[in-house]
């Protein structure tokens, strides 16, 4: 082979390579925009704080109408022992919960002391994937967390006060 | 290197032009083979339908949940625009297992699900099939889950 056909050669070696690379490129555009995955966690933990403030077993009941008055938190219900075993079979995921947890925290003013009640929803899965999110650990066995926060009235006996209930929601990644 | 090419021009000259030329055809023969192979593995996305299925099971157990959470009465109809229901089906159910409500859309015997939160006292089940929309109607804490065909 004489010196131009080797230096042909490289330079059609380049261009191949340069061709390559080209189609790679447009291989892995096409698929970037092909989506297969789909993130809901924002809207199922927004959803989950939700729940938990407009359930029946945090609301204030009228025992003469039945009405739920949601956003007036009956302070005897949420600092009951049966707080926590109620609020986990309002919202049951099965008899081994782990698909949601959740820190539920209530601060009011009582004659002007700082008072804060703080409760959970499936306590047990809420300590072991807090763990992670401490870790700040991502991928399928990771969780996340989103903090919620609702301005809400305590009804203590007959006294209204403000407070504001804070939902602190863990999820594990699906 | 050949004297001859595989055309006419058989000196030198020609055998280097034949080169360059099936060079050319070289490339645009992989640039087709490339662009029919893409176009291929598109078709193959657009008629899977197991994205409609993950999304359908999510947006199923979101509305559920949400449907649960209301307080009082309420009536839905879940008609959705981007994608249609009448080749699924549909079943609300809780596993045997562990009782984990989930709701299961399968299509041509592939399946997806997402689980959902109901009450524990709720132990209703249903399967819909061929329904074009699908009618939630939730009393006191009883839901019932009905097609429109």
């Amino acid at each position: 082979m004489n010196k131009k056909a080797s230096f042909d050669m490289i330079v059609n070696l380049f261009r191949l390579l340069f061709t390559i690379v080209v189609f790679v490129s447009i291989v892995f555009l096409t698929r970037a925009f092909i989506q297969q995955k789909i993130d809901i966690f924002e809207a199922e933990s927004k959803l989950l704080a939700h729940r938990i403030v407009l359930s029946n077993d945090i609301n204030y009941i009228d025992m003469d109408t039945g009405r739920t008055y949601t956003g007036i938190i009956d302070l005897q219900k949420f600092a009951s022992e049966d707080f926590e075993k109620n609020i986990l079979n309002s919202i049951y995921y099965g008899k081994i919960n782990s698909e949601a947890s959740a820190k539920i925290t209530l601060k009011y003013n009582d004659e002007g002391k700082a008072v804060e009640v703080e409760k959970f929803y499936n306590k047990e899965l809420y300590n072991e994937k807090k763990v992670l999110i401490e870790a700040k650990l991502i991928g399928a066995g990771a969780a996340r967390k989103l903090d919620t926060s609702f301005y809400v009235l305590v009804k203590d006996n007959n006294n209204l006060k403000e407070g504001v209930l804070n939902i602190d929601a863990i999820l594990p990644n699906q | 290197m050949q004297k001859r090419g595989f055309f006419k021009f058989s000196n030198k000259k020609g055998s280097l032009i034949t080169r360059e030329n099936l060079m050319h055809l070289g490339m645009i023969g992989i640039l087709a083979m490339v662009f029919f192979i893409l176009l291929a593995y598109v078709d193959t996305v657009k008629k899977d339908t197991q994205f409609e299925m993950l999304f359908l099971s999510r947006d199923l157990a979101l509305l559920t949940n949400t449907i649960h959470s209301a307080t009082g009465d309420v009536e839905y109809t879940y008609v959705p625009k981007e994608v249609g229901l009448n080749i699924f089906n549909f079943e609300f159910k809780a596993l045997s297992n562990n009782d984990n409500p989930i709701v299961e859309v399968s299509h041509e015997g592939i399946s997806k699900n997402y689980p959902y939160g109901r009450p524990s006292q709720i132990k209703d089940e249903y399967l819909l099939s061929g329904a074009k929309s699908i009618k939630f109607s939730k009393s006191d804490t009883k839901l019932a889950i009905n097609k429109n065909e």
